[in-house]
């Protein structure tokens, strides 16, 4: 399957000591198990955050090796922080798993595919164009269904060839292409906004990226895109630390130089990650400050809205809405009430609210990629809340959902569409009129 | 010790991917809530009764013991494996098979969370009534196999008065059914043995219970005072006044502070203790009841009582109430809680001791408790990876068991003896009365590979095996 | 046959007051069998030392109490001591403050109830089985008494906090154990308590027990109601139980059982009535008064205007007498029968339409009553000697076919009482399924010497 590099460092114990008295905090009380959406479909142990914390205590006091046995447990956290928002002691067990999966990949070496992504595709825009271009005309070209035919997917792993059908299609032209449909800012804008592309929405939901400047501008903004790399939460997610720092050092160089409001992002994942920037250099005297000021200007997009005032709404849509909290918006931001804030005030929604609106939704970035089979349950677990509302349309704020959600549609065979929230108030704004 | 040749047999009962065997795996499955630790060989993971019950005969003909799991959140240890064999987890059989109102019973898998059935059951206007603190997490089988209390059973009683029927798989594998949706079914109430039993004679795959009829009315107070002893008189003169309230439970000053850094509720972080007192039934005449728990909370020198305004300020005071265990975690890592049961009338004097043994032996120890019931959780906080600390807190614990029983109590109300009350089971029982247990064990489970070690003490005289 | 040896101990154990011989025996047979004396200890010294000779000797005991419930169970496979328990009555401890009463097995339910009455506000067992006055707490314990207020209280399984038995067993220090205790919850070891409730004395002999009790409430009422047609009870039953009012009984009765408690006989409106529903309320004062509103008005609404509302010595009067019901039947003839039939909830309806049936095709009558909220009928037939070896094959075959039909409903049939041929020639209390060879077990266990009740429990133990 997946080559993994040579092992480093094998002071598991001193490495993982920086989390000891977290771990050592969970006091097994076991409320974490029904709230874990990976627990409530396998119900094994390891999934939730006790298991967790009991395997990373093990870890540290010797009683338990570095192995591959550990792989299991440690990725299969979807990191979606229901255990930290029902953990009655508040311990914070996905930053726990984090910093697990970072030592394993340092004892056991890190896979080539992820080493590959995060130091030689995502610091590279241009690569990273390549290649994405390259399967986007390989699903165009339907190649991806022969490959499937041929077992070739297979090579990379069980459930591969289901992987590829997560996307419909790829666009042939991503958001960065398309920046010549977006027109000029308005004439009387009275701030200055700068726009945060994630990768998602760059190459999957660029239409995502046009209704986002588009409101932005509407709501009185100049908009200017920045030139971004990947804000480097995938590759923090896994644990390469190193490789996650050098995406965050660079896109806040770049940022710290900005003259701007705020810089704001339709993306959940991103706006989570990017306010964490100043986390990592809080110990840093000589940038600490720098970090600080910039990440304080990070917004999300429906956060930003609520907070300047939403733009004018002149078209009505008449549709039963639905909204899914992406993990990134809801658990890490607290980003709740922005949103259906916005929709409401869509004239001619009915809004419905989604059961267990918060639960995730199985995406979980590559989660779906990587363990395809749960995701899949824990998908037909958000679909079946779904069905519930009789929603025409589920609106959320994270790419990664939407594609997830999207899929969750076509496999339940609903009729309805999944509509990012900036897509969702491009409906509403004048249209335009370039 | 593991037996490659056992995992096999195992895997081809219950499919392969549904043994866990390898070390990390296992050590996610050598703990409960308690303190102790076991390694099981092997952790089987059951969907149907079937597979259940191949599982204990293959156990039986390889002599290893076999014991059942629900979500782990035993906190006597009665989950945990004392040598080794095969955890038979129950988590993935969690469908609740049947809602009858008709005949006012559900049936649910042992693997159902208990707050699912309560939640299943609430928008058809009915309740479960055994409603543990841990309810979002224990299972209905955990329940049966501790007879679970929770705030409501001081009116309504506990898990053992809402169980009439089980399926069980017998320690030798043979499937029986006991009880059903009747009542006063002939012969030896086995369901009543069994419910309590914490695991040692049989593996329970389906439960019958009671369901009721939502109370038309209910009332929340949350009673604030300036002293301990003043709260628990309080106790005593409501019940002693001949008022029955579906709950009465009490948090003092360290567990109130845990607790308002969880869920903000509005817990008075000054205060030494809190009662929340539930009035349910029907509403007429409540509002006088409501005003004579007042004039005897005033009585007792209550510093305010508030009344919970809406559904949403009542949930958040229980979900504070009920997740008191895990929030002490905000303030020290590990906690032994005691579950001694005293007469409600003793309760003043028993608080005394248990602030004496804190003090005696320099441990902090808050007291969260179902105060109506007389049981006791006195939680002695600490970090468990001191070593020297643990064996501390075992001492502190026995005398709190010891003070429980002097008063006329008991050692365990509704935790269970599993092992960490073992030895205390002295306290209370002799040899004889010890020796009728096992007698019923043996009935059950001649082999002793069931759960084995667990709530009753071995003995010199025609002891275990 | 005891002989005069172990008759010499056993009066040096209780004292020349405590045998009774001759004459006095046949009151205290057993399903015609007559025992060889019975004995009266006057502690639970006594019982311990009673047993262990009887241990020694081989005989074999009935425990008896009020003498209420011995129609229960099959005849006794040899019957040489019965041991009588009445002289075991102290009422040991009445803590109100923590609603907990302590008494040995002699006491009388009467006798606590009317304790328990004077202390603090005034408190109750909340336990009503037919023959308060004369049933004891350890009878009614190890035959599971229940009366019609087990629809709000519960049964003694519900009841029972701690109780204290002597085990028949031959062993070093005594005999007596104890479990459970003083509080109201308690998981300490095994819930003993549930194995000796309803165990007909087959495992152990009850001598102490200590049971929840509750404040007597404030206010109390009965509502009778009476209808044209037998359906219409159970509707009313049905929707009591379905709403979220609170009634503490609820009892469905025939026409005939209506006769058998009217002293007076029935009044013209009554003719009219075939059937009758007994609803017991009580609690606080205005919520007994919203319910009997509520009650009249649900009955009104399903065209009856036969309402009565008993208070008072009234109050206690009526149930009084529909507690003595089993005794009418059976002083109007000495070969009835009584079955106790339990379904689940919904088809208790339908299995007591299913008795009345079968009773009128033989032409017997039958005394039905039913704890319309648990799923429990009681039928009661009076059958005098010419009567009863008439029907004795007919009702045998109807005790087969109401078994098979109840079983069916996940229910059971249990002979109540009758005279000893017809327990001969059924099985009194029905299949016990699966879990009868751990039965088997417990009782080896507990009584390896098969002393204790022989042959009168389920499946011959």
């Amino acid at each position: 399957m997946n080559k993994t590099e040579p092992p480093g460092d094998k002071m598991v114990g001193q490495e993982l000591l920086p989390i000891y008295d977290e771990v050592a905090r969970c006091n097994k009380c076991g409320f974490c198990l029904s709230t874990c959406p990976v627990y409530t479909i396998t119900g094994e142990e390891r999934a939730a955050a006790r298991g967790h914390n009991i395997h990373l205590q093990d870890l540290i006091e010797g009683r338990l090796e570095m192995s591959e046995e550990l792989k299991a447990p440690l990725f299969e956290c979807l990191l979606c922080r229901a255990c930290v928002a029902n953990c009655m002691s508040g311990v914070r067990t996905p930053e726990n798993v984090i910093k697990g999966r970072s030592v394993y990949m340092q004892q056991l070496g890190e896979p080539r595919l992820l080493r590959f992504v995060a130091r030689r595709l995502l610091p590279n825009p241009k690569r990273m164009d390549l290649c994405v271009r390259l399967a986007a005309l390989g699903k165009k070209s339907r190649l991806d269904r022969a490959a499937r035919a041929l077992g070739v997917l297979k090579w990379f792993g069980r459930d591969r060839d289901k992987v590829v059908d997560l996307v419909e299609r790829l666009p042939l032209r991503f958001f960065r292409e398309r920046t010549n449909e977006l027109g000029p800012d308005p004439d009387m804008a009275n701030r200055q906004v700068a726009y945060f592309v994630g990768c998602a929405t760059n190459y999957a939901l660029p239409q995502v990226g046009v209704s986002t400047v588009r409101t932005l501008r509407a709501a009185g903004c100049n908009v200017k895109i920045l030139d971004n790399l990947c804000c480097g939460l995938p590759v923090a997610s896994y644990g390469d630390e190193k490789g996650a720092k050098e995406l965050v050092l660079r896109n806040l160089d770049m940022m710290s130089r900005l003259d701007v409001d705020a810089i704001v992002t339709d993306c959940g994942s991103c706006s989570a990650f990017l306010k964490e920037y100043p986390l990592m250099f809080a110990d840093d005297p000589g940038y600490a400050d720098t970090a600080a000021r910039t990440g304080a200007k990070i917004k999300a997009l429906s956060e930003y809205l609520v907070e300047i005032g939403l733009p004018e709404f002149e078209r009505r849509v008449e549709a039963r809405v639905t909204y899914h909290d992406p993990c990134h918006m809801g658990r890490y931001q607290n980003l709740v009430d922005e949103p259906r804030e916005i929709i409401r005030s869509i004239p001619g929604i009915e809004y419905r609210e989604l059961p267990e609106a918060d639960w995730c939704c199985g995406a979980a970035g590559t989660y779906n990629i990587a363990h395809y089979g749960q995701s899949m349950e824990i998908l037909d677990r958000k679909m079946n809340n779904v069905k519930k509302t009789e929603a025409d349309i589920i609106v959320t704020t994270c790419p990664a959902c939407s594609i997830q959600l999207a899929y969750g549609v076509t496999r339940h065979g609903l009729d309805c569409e999944v509509l990012d929230l900036a897509d969702l108030v491009d409906r509403a704004l004048k249209p335009p009129f370039y | 010790m593991r037996k490659p040749n056992l995992i096999r047999k195992i895997e081809s009962i219950v499919g392969r991917g549904n043994v866990l065997y390898n070390r990390a795996n296992l050590l996610a499955y050598e703990y409960d809530a308690s303190l102790h630790r076991g390694l099981p060989d092997a952790v089987a993971f059951a969907t149907t009764t079937e597979q259940v019950s191949q599982v204990v005969k293959l156990a039986n003909r390889e002599r290893v013991p076999f014991l059942p799991r629900g979500s782990g959140t035993n906190l006597s240890g009665g989950t945990v494996p004392t040598r080794g064999g095969i955890i038979i987890a129950l988590s993935r059989m969690n469908r609740i098979l049947e809602i009858d109102l008709q005949n006012q019973r559900a049936v649910a898998e042992p693997g159902v969370f208990n707050l699912a059935l309560q939640d299943a059951l609430a928008p058809l206007g009915y309740f479960y009534a055994p409603d543990p603190a841990s309810q979002k997490v224990s299972t209905i089988g955990g329940n049966v196999g501790e007879n679970s209390g929770g705030p409501l059973c001081l009116k309504y009683g506990v898990t053992t008065n809402h169980v009439l029927g089980l399926e069980v798989v017998l320690p030798d594998g043979t499937v029986v059914q006991t009880g059903g949706k009747a009542l006063d079914y002939p012969g030896y109430d086995l369901t009543g043995i069994i419910v309590g039993s914490e695991g040692t004679t049989g593996i329970v795959t389906k439960v019958t219970v009671r369901i009721m009829r939502s109370p038309e009315a209910v009332k929340t107070f949350l009673a604030i005072y300036d002293s301990v002893e003043d709260a628990g008189r309080t106790v005593s003169d409501i019940i002693a006044e001949g008022i029955i309230p579906a709950t009465l439970e009490m948090m003092d000053k360290l567990v109130i502070k845990a607790v308002e850094e969880s869920v903000h509720a509005g817990y008075p972080l000054d205060s030494e203790a809190v009662l929340i007192i539930e009035l349910d039934g029907l509403r007429d005449g409540m509002d006088r009841l409501e005003r004579q728990v007042g004039e005897i909370c005033k009585r007792n020198r209550v510093r305010n009582i508030e009344v919970a305004a809406s559904g949403e300020q009542r949930d958040k005071l229980w979900a504070g109430r009920k997740g008191a265990f895990g929030a002490v975690g905000r303030l020290y890592p590990s906690y032994m809680v005691n579950d001694g049961t005293v007469p409600r009338t003793q309760l003043p004097r028993v608080l005394k001791r248990v602030s004496e043994i804190g003090e005696r032996y320099n441990l902090p120890i808050g007291n969260v408790f179902h105060a109506g019931d007389g049981n006791l959780h006195p939680l002695i906080l600490f970090d468990e990876r001191d070593k020297d600390q643990l064996e501390v807190v075992r001492k502190a614990s026995y005398e709190i068991l010891q003070a429980c029983v002097d008063a006329g109590g008991t050692i365990s109300g509704e935790h269970g003896i599993g092992l960490e009350k073992l030895q205390a089971m002295g306290l209370l029982f002799g040899p004889k009365d010890i020796g009728a247990m096992w007698k019923v064990k043996r009935a059950f489970d001649p082999t002793n590979l069931c759960n084995p070690g667990k709530v009753l003490p071995e003995m010199e005289t025609g002891g275990a095996l | 046959m005891t002989d005069r040896k172990t008759r010499k101990w056993l009066t040096e154990i209780v004292g020349k007051a405590g045998v009774k011989e001759g004459e006095a025996l046949r009151d205290y047979a057993v399903d015609g069998q007559v025992p060889q004396a019975v004995l009266f200890p006057g502690s639970r010294e006594e019982v311990e030392r009673i047993v262990a000779l009887a241990l020694e000797q081989g005989l074999t005991i009935v425990p008896w109490g009020g003498g209420t419930h011995m129609g229960l169970g099959a005849p006794p496979r040899r019957l040489d001591l019965v041991l009588c328990l009445t002289r075991l009555d102290r009422i040991v401890d009445q803590d109100h403050e923590n609603m907990t009463v302590t008494a040995e097995a002699g006491v009388c339910l009467a006798a606590i109830q009317e304790n328990l009455r004077h202390i603090g506000s005034g408190f109750f067992l909340p336990l009503d089985p037919p023959f308060g006055d004369k049933a004891t707490l350890g009878g009614a314990i190890a035959g599971n008494s229940s009366g019609p207020r087990r629809l709000r209280y519960g049964t003694l399984r519900d009841l029972v906090l701690g109780i204290e038995v002597i085990i028949p067993e031959q062993g070093a220090e005594g005999l007596k154990t104890v479990a459970g205790g003083k509080t109201v919850k308690n998981v300490s070891g095994y819930d003993m308590s549930k194995l000796y409730i309803g165990s007909l004395g087959t495992l152990a002999i009850i001598v102490e027990a200590t049971c929840r009790i509750l404040p007597v409430p404030e206010d109390q009422a009965t509502v009778i109601i009476g209808f044209p047609s037998s359906e219409q009870p159970w509707a009313l039953a049905r929707t009591l139980l379905e709403s979220q009012l609170l009634p503490s009984c609820i009892e469905v009765y025939n026409s005939m059982t209506a006769s058998m408690l009217s002293a007076r006989g029935k009044s013209s409106a009554e003719t009219a009535v075939e059937a009758w529903v007994a609803v017991g309320i009580e609690g606080i004062r205005e919520a007994v008064e919203r319910q009997i509103a509520e009650i009249e008005n649900l009955a009104r609404s399903q065209g009856t205007e036969q309402i009565e509302i008993l208070r008072g010595s009234e109050e206690v009067a009526f149930w009084r007498r529909l507690g003595r019901l089993a005794l009418e039947v059976r002083a109007k003839g000495n070969r009835s029968i009584g079955l106790k039939v339990s379904v689940p909830l919904s088809l208790t309806h339908e299995i007591s339409a299913a008795i009345e049936e079968h009773t009128a095709n033989e032409n017997v009558v039958c005394y039905q009553l039913s704890h319309a909220g648990s799923g429990i009928v009681y039928a009661h037939m009076a059958l005098d000697g010419g009567l009863y070896r008439e029907k004795e094959e007919a009702l045998t075959e109807v005790l087969h076919e109401l078994r098979k039909r109840s079983e069916g409903m996940d229910g059971s049939v249990v002979v109540a009482y009758a005279p000893p041929e017809f327990k001969g020639r059924v099985d009194v209390w029905g299949d016990v399924g699966g879990m009868f060879p751990i039965m088997q077990q417990l009782k080896r266990a507990f009584d390896p010497k098969a002393i204790l009740n022989p042959g009168r429990y389920v499946g011959g133990i």
